[in-house]
């Protein structure tokens, strides 16, 4: 019993110490490995959900063209997002918004997901670089329970904004790209 | 010495008779054009004493030229006054909008990312700076001269200028048609080789078994998974487009692996033996799609469904999957056969070259994209000399900067190669100033990009209302697959207002007028496609 209790403990302070340390995803220093495509929604937690979304599109997979059984499956969309360009970003961190953090309690099959980006610019396919203006950018995805299903609402499709990771994305890779100035 | 005058007066008339041979019909040939343009030409004029001629205050008439009688006096901004046959009454050519531009510009720095055509709310009283005078150009239409309303009978300098004007802006109209045209014969197009492609490559599937499904699948992921190692190994080839493609094909390999997973699960779990003999009851759209085989499986590969068209993303990925799953002969044989689909050779970091069959939906090296968003539609279907790569929204606002001052805009940076692309394709339009008065015509080219921001779009015009600054206008919608067509308004201001002020980010670009299937166009050097007299 004692040792379980132990065990439990040393699991649960790995585990937070690790939340604490490197809440931040894709500091650069970590080997690319892209997000496996998933067909089903089997995630419990709208942060899952959302997390599976950043890291799909942090490779590219939202610029690209979004798969319509994943347009289904993670979100309520009628359409996937179409942009030619792309945000650049060093790294980022999901967190889940309290609900009543924006003065109203959101009903229990709704949640709101924040995402935070440190920014390094705007980039295309075609290597155009463009500095950004601000070097953090947020995005707030408001979820609903559908069929029992976390789905991401909103940001609208035609509102988002690809955002990928010059670490996983490497055509967007800032250093080769301030190298040609 | 008479013989010798005799000779002179003979050659004298011979080439009177020779100037009337060949003139006369010239000349009749001008002033039947002439008298014909005079008849079409239709003047956009405002009342003379209306109070105020900016910002779209304007209430604007279509009256036939043929009606007006040009006064010789000019307004204080330069627009030719004159006075109608009828009513005596006065009036002045095209009004002038007041250029709110640099006010807009400072209102959108600071509008954030949010700032999309359609969620703008835009104050109605901004700072105006004064009016600068339209662009030039010859060829723009909202410039030809007031006396091409003369109805005089002899020709002089300035009427054949304007006959000339009248004509290049006919021909200019005629390239807007023909580039609407293009824009739907070629979606339409790449849509049925799509669709050709697609069964051509969804045929051999139709009559596999589950067992054999499976092995077809498992071919397909070692084929896929190599491809994607070329394009990742790739340092040239496939410009512009290999990061999409290795995208595509990592696409591929997730939905071949998800599909194989399937597949085992129902082995495990003995279903599969159940589902077999009623596959067509527990999904009968199998026919049209040789994948769905069951639910999950109709699921994943809804790309080839019947429903959806050919040349969506997920159709192309599909049909990516189903050729890396034939057999080597098999490939060979339906590769030659398949309309969108080339064989790249691939630079990879260790010096060696490979080769990479790349199915398409018709865009790459110009020609839309497999998603098909705004821009690579636009792209798709510009002339064979603006098509010289796949444009975005920031290329077009660069290539306007780029014709209006003559430089490229810093930031971005620019890939040198690129740089010289988009100089080079800003060559084939005029840049038009929506701000400064200069009007849309069918065919143009309407963007909305702010060079700060990320969203970009671009439309084609298929009309255009000046006095209520909206458009109809055909863009590319992905999810339908298909080219649309919808009304955009270009102002913030509600319809009826009396000023209308325009969304900042927006600029027209105008193909050159070179040729078309009406006419061949050469500037005054002679040299084809450089805009200029015909």
């Amino acid at each position: 019993m004692i040792r379980t209790l132990k065990t439990t403990i040393i699991a649960l302070f790995i585990a937070s110490a690790t939340f604490l340390i490197a809440p931040w995803q894709g500091n650069g220093t970590a080997p690319a490995t892209h997000e496996r495509l998933r067909v089903r929604n089997v995630f419990s937690s709208p942060v899952d959900v959302v997390r599976y979304y950043v890291s799909r599109d942090a490779s590219g997979f939202v610029w690209s063209g979004l798969l319509d059984i994943e347009r289904r499956a993670f979100t309520t969309w009628k359409s996937a997002p179409q942009t030619e360009s792309f945000y650049i970003a060093k790294e980022y961190k999901i967190e889940q918004e309290s609900a009543t953090e924006r003065g109203k309690t959101l009903p229990k099959d709704e949640a709101l997901v924040r995402v935070q980006y440190s920014l390094a610019g705007m980039g295309d396919a075609h290597g155009t670089f463009t500095p950004s203006l601000e070097s953090r950018r947020q995005v707030t995805f408001h979820l609903k329970k559908v069929g029992g299903q976390w789905k991401i609402h909103s940001p609208a499709p035609e509102e988002i904004s690809p955002v990928v990771l010059e670490s996983k994305f490497p055509y967007a890779s800032t250093t080769a790209m301030t190298a040609r100035r | 010495m008479a013989a010798t005058e005799n000779n002179a007066r003979n050659r004298s008339t011979n080439r009177l008779a020779k100037a009337a041979l060949w003139g006369a019909p010239l000349i009749a040939a001008f002033y039947g054009v002439h008298a014909l343009t005079q008849q079409a030409q239709i003047l956009t004029v405002i009342p003379s004493d209306n109070p105020n001629q900016v910002l779209g205050d304007v209430e604007e008439m279509q009256i036939p030229i043929t009606d007006l009688i040009p006064t010789g006096a000019k307004t204080q901004d330069g627009a030719v006054e004159y006075r109608e046959r009828k009513s005596g009454k006065s009036f002045t050519s095209a009004p002038r909008l007041m250029n709110s531009y640099t006010a807009y510009m400072g209102l959108a720095n600071n509008m954030g990312e949010n700032c999309v055509p359609n969620s703008l709310d835009l104050p109605i009283d901004l700072p105006v700076k004064p009016s600068p005078q339209p662009s030039k150009d010859e060829r723009s239409p909202a410039n030809i001269d007031a006396s091409n309303a003369s109805t005089q009978a002899q020709p002089n300098l300035s009427e054949s200028r304007n006959f000339f004007s009248a004509t290049s802006s006919i021909a200019q109209e005629a390239k807007g048609i023909e580039l609407l045209e293009a824009a739907i014969d070629r979606r339409k197009s790449i849509a049925e080789a799509a669709k050709y492609d697609q069964k051509k490559v969804s045929t051999p599937y139709t009559s596999l078994s589950i067992e054999k499904l499976g092995e077809y699948f498992k071919r397909a992921e070692v084929n896929i998974a190599q491809n994607v190692k070329t394009l990742e190994n790739a340092v040239d080839g496939l410009e512009g487009e290999r990061p999409r493609f290795t995208n595509l094909y990592q696409n591929a390999l997730g939905k071949v692996e998800a599909a194989q997973e399937i597949l085992a699960e129902q082995q495990q779990n003995q279903q599969l033996a159940a589902v077999l003999p009623f596959e067509n009851l527990l999904n009968p759209s199998a026919g049209d799609n040789p994948l769905a085989r069951t639910k999950a499986l109709a699921d994943i590969f809804s790309g080839l469904d019947g429903t959806n068209t050919a040349n969506t993303n997920d159709a192309l990925i599909d049909r990516m999957l189903m050729f890396s799953g034939l057999p080597k002969e098999e490939q060979g044989r339906i590769f030659a056969s398949l309309r969108l689909a080339e064989n790249r050779e691939l630079k990879l970091k260790d010096g060696t070259r490979a080769q990479l069959p790349v199915l398409h939906n018709g865009y790459i090296f110009g020609a839309g994209s497999s998603s098909m968003d705004c821009s690579s539609f636009v792209s798709s279907i510009l002339p064979d000399e603006a098509r010289k790569g796949q444009f975005t929204t920031l290329d077009f606002r660069a290539m306007y900067d780029y014709l209006k001052t003559g430089r490229m805009p810093t930031p971005p940076q620019w890939k040198e190669d690129r740089a010289k692309l988009v100089r080079s394709a800003a060559r084939s339009f005029v840049g038009l100033n929506l701000y400064a008065g200069e009007r849309l015509q069918v065919g143009d080219l309407l963007v909305y990009r702010l060079p700060w921001m990320l969203a970009g779009h671009v439309f084609v015009i298929r009309k255009y209302d000046p006095k209520t600054q909206t458009a109809v206008v055909i863009d590319a919608a992905q999810s339908a697959g298909t080219v649309r067509e919808r009304e955009f308004r270009l102002s913030v201001s509600p319809a009826g207002a009396a000023i209308q002020h325009l969304r900042p980010g927006l600029f027209g670009l105008r193909l050159k007028t070179s040729d078309t299937t009406v006419c061949r166009y050469a500037d005054a050097s002679g040299k084809r496609g450089g805009g200029g007299a015909l």
